[in-house]
């Protein structure tokens, strides 16, 4: 599923997010990145969703190499992977409903499979009776819910996670990480990038270490 | 299928964007009202001269006006002169009491005053009618140069002099209405442009949002675009409201005046072209509007 060879990322002379970074996350796999703050956690998720290109090596996922892909093909790109982040990033003038089903407007798709999908993926995350709300009316751990539904509307390939239980506290925290196990489970490749060991140890996956941008340890508990 | 759910879409966030931001909306749409208003208000003024000018141009005329005792007999040599001129597509003698009795008829709140004089002030004429194919002819000024030199003549009146001088007119009015029309053209657009540039800054994290699930450059783009575009339809359908709005005082106020050789017929409002190209024209300045601002700051 995901590919990287020799990956190096630089922002400037004096900085270097990522060093030579090789790693192959097969389809399927849970795994998570850890890491100190200024490990290269977020760094390498920038990568594997294109927001950054990566100063040197290759980075192929899904099949496609990055270097070979053209601009206007980066969103369709995106659309076979999910996203959830620390903040949620949810857009706050839409409904949850809207929120959700903004990926499936995107690419076209009618509203009656909207609809469709959008009830089926809220009642997964336990949300269907929220629907018309918004954001701000939600607390953390329902926000988190919704960025996670609507990473997952598409049906994605790969789900990328970036501190998504940072914001919250250990009960819900566990709680978020348990639907990853359950998205995991129906076959989606998931990887999660946090700095909570304890969290590791009671999920369990394949754990990549990084310290200053190199990988460290990869194992899996 | 996919373009009207993508266009339904762009209309239905457009909308949505022009009511949460509606005071400025507002304003940005005041400006276009108001600069295609004033482009409009001169594109009128201009046609409805050029068709004066039209109806005028029909029959060029020059008034060969006589001293008080010339008769047509006295004039004969100024008469056959007139009749061999080529650019003469027919002529008439008129005499002073002819000419007392036209005023009379045409102004006849005026009949007491002319009936109080003590003589006749209107003085005999030869009315010619220059024929269509020597208008604007360097011939026609050299038969008027000639009349002037008869003895009997007190004075030419020619009509092409006139025509010049409101053609003259109507140039400047066009040149007056493109310039003042253009700078507020340009203003409204950098308006357009301002308005959107405030939205898309407060919504760079939904923008960053839309990138990242996905969505492309068009899509992104697209209400902003929608947005400017109707701005600049509703602004100029507004103008073109506004102008008729005056179009019909200026009728109501001309019917009242009941002024002779004026009729409220020879008035008339834009073409439709015109108001399709006034409305459109504000489409266009509201999409150049939004899309300077859209394509500087989402340099996605």
């Amino acid at each position: 599923m995901i590919k990287m060879f020799h990956v190096t990322k630089r922002y400037d002379r004096e900085y270097t997010a990522l060093s030579d970074l090789s790693l192959h996350i097969p389809k399927g796999q849970f795994a998570f990145v850890t890491g100190a703050s200024g490990a290269g956690k977020t760094t390498l998720l920038r990568l594997l969703i294109r927001e950054e290109t990566a100063t040197t090596g290759q980075i192929i996922v899904n099949g496609r190499n990055f270097a070979s892909i053209p601009s206007h093909q980066i969103p369709i790109l995106r659309r076979n992977m999910g996203f959830v982040f620390q903040d949620f990033k949810l857009l706050k003038r839409k409904t949850v409903y809207e929120n959700v089903t903004f990926v499936l407007h995107v690419i076209g798709v009618s509203a009656k499979i909207q609809r469709k999908r959008a009830f089926e993926i809220l009642k997964m995350v336990g949300l269907q009776h929220k629907m018309h709300s918004y954001p701000m009316q939600l607390s953390g751990g329902e926000q988190q819910r919704v960025a996670i539904a609507r990473a997952l509307i598409n049906e994605p390939v790969l789900l990328l996670a970036d501190e998504p239980t940072g914001n919250l506290d250990p009960e819900l925290a566990l709680e978020i990480m348990q639907i990853f196990k359950r998205i995991n489970a129906r076959g989606t490749t998931v990887l999660v990038a946090t700095h909570d060991k304890e969290m590791i140890h009671r999920i369990k996956g394949r754990v990549i270490q990084l310290d200053h941008g190199r990988l460290t340890e990869d194992v899996t508990v | 299928m996919r373009f009207f759910h993508v266009l339904r879409y762009f209309l239905s966030e457009a909308s949505s964007n022009l009511w949460s931001n509606r005071l400025n909306n507002l304003i940005s749409m005041a400006i276009i009202v108001f600069s295609l208003f004033t482009f409009g208000l001169f594109l009128l003024t201009a046609e409805n001269l050029k068709t004066m000018i039209g109806q005028w141009t029909e029959n060029v005329h020059i008034n060969v006006f006589l001293s008080k005792e010339a008769t047509r007999e006295s004039t004969a040599g100024l008469e056959s002169l007139i009749k061999l001129s080529p650019v003469v597509g027919r002529y008439v003698f008129v005499t002073d009491q002819e000419a007392l009795q036209r005023f009379q008829k045409y102004y006849p709140g005026m009949k007491q005053i002319s009936s109080e004089l003590d003589s006749n002030p209107f003085p005999p004429s030869y009315e010619i009618t220059v024929r269509k194919e020597f208008q604007n002819n360097s011939s026609v000024q050299e038969l008027v140069n000639l009349v002037r030199k008869e003895k009997q003549v007190d004075d030419v009146e020619y009509d092409q002099e006139w025509i010049d001088r409101i053609q003259f007119i109507i140039r400047f009015v066009r040149i007056v209405g493109l310039f003042f029309g253009g700078i507020l053209m340009f203003t409204a657009t950098f308006s357009i442009s301002n308005v959107i540039k405030l939205i898309v800054l407060s919504r760079k994290d939904e923008i960053e949002i839309m990138k990242l699930v996905g969505a492309t450059n068009g899509f992104i783009k697209g209400p902003f675009l929608t947005e400017g575009v109707l701005q600049g339809l509703l602004g100029g359908v507004a103008a073109v409201g506004c102008l008729f709005l005056m179009y019909q005082g200026i009728i109501a106020k001309v019917t009242t005046l009941n002024a002779p050789f004026f009729s409220v017929e020879a008035l008339h409002f834009l073409s439709p072209e015109m108001i399709l190209a006034v409305v459109f024209g504000g489409a266009l300045l509201g999409f150049l509007g939004s899309f300077f601002s859209v394509e500087k700051l989402l340099k996605i």
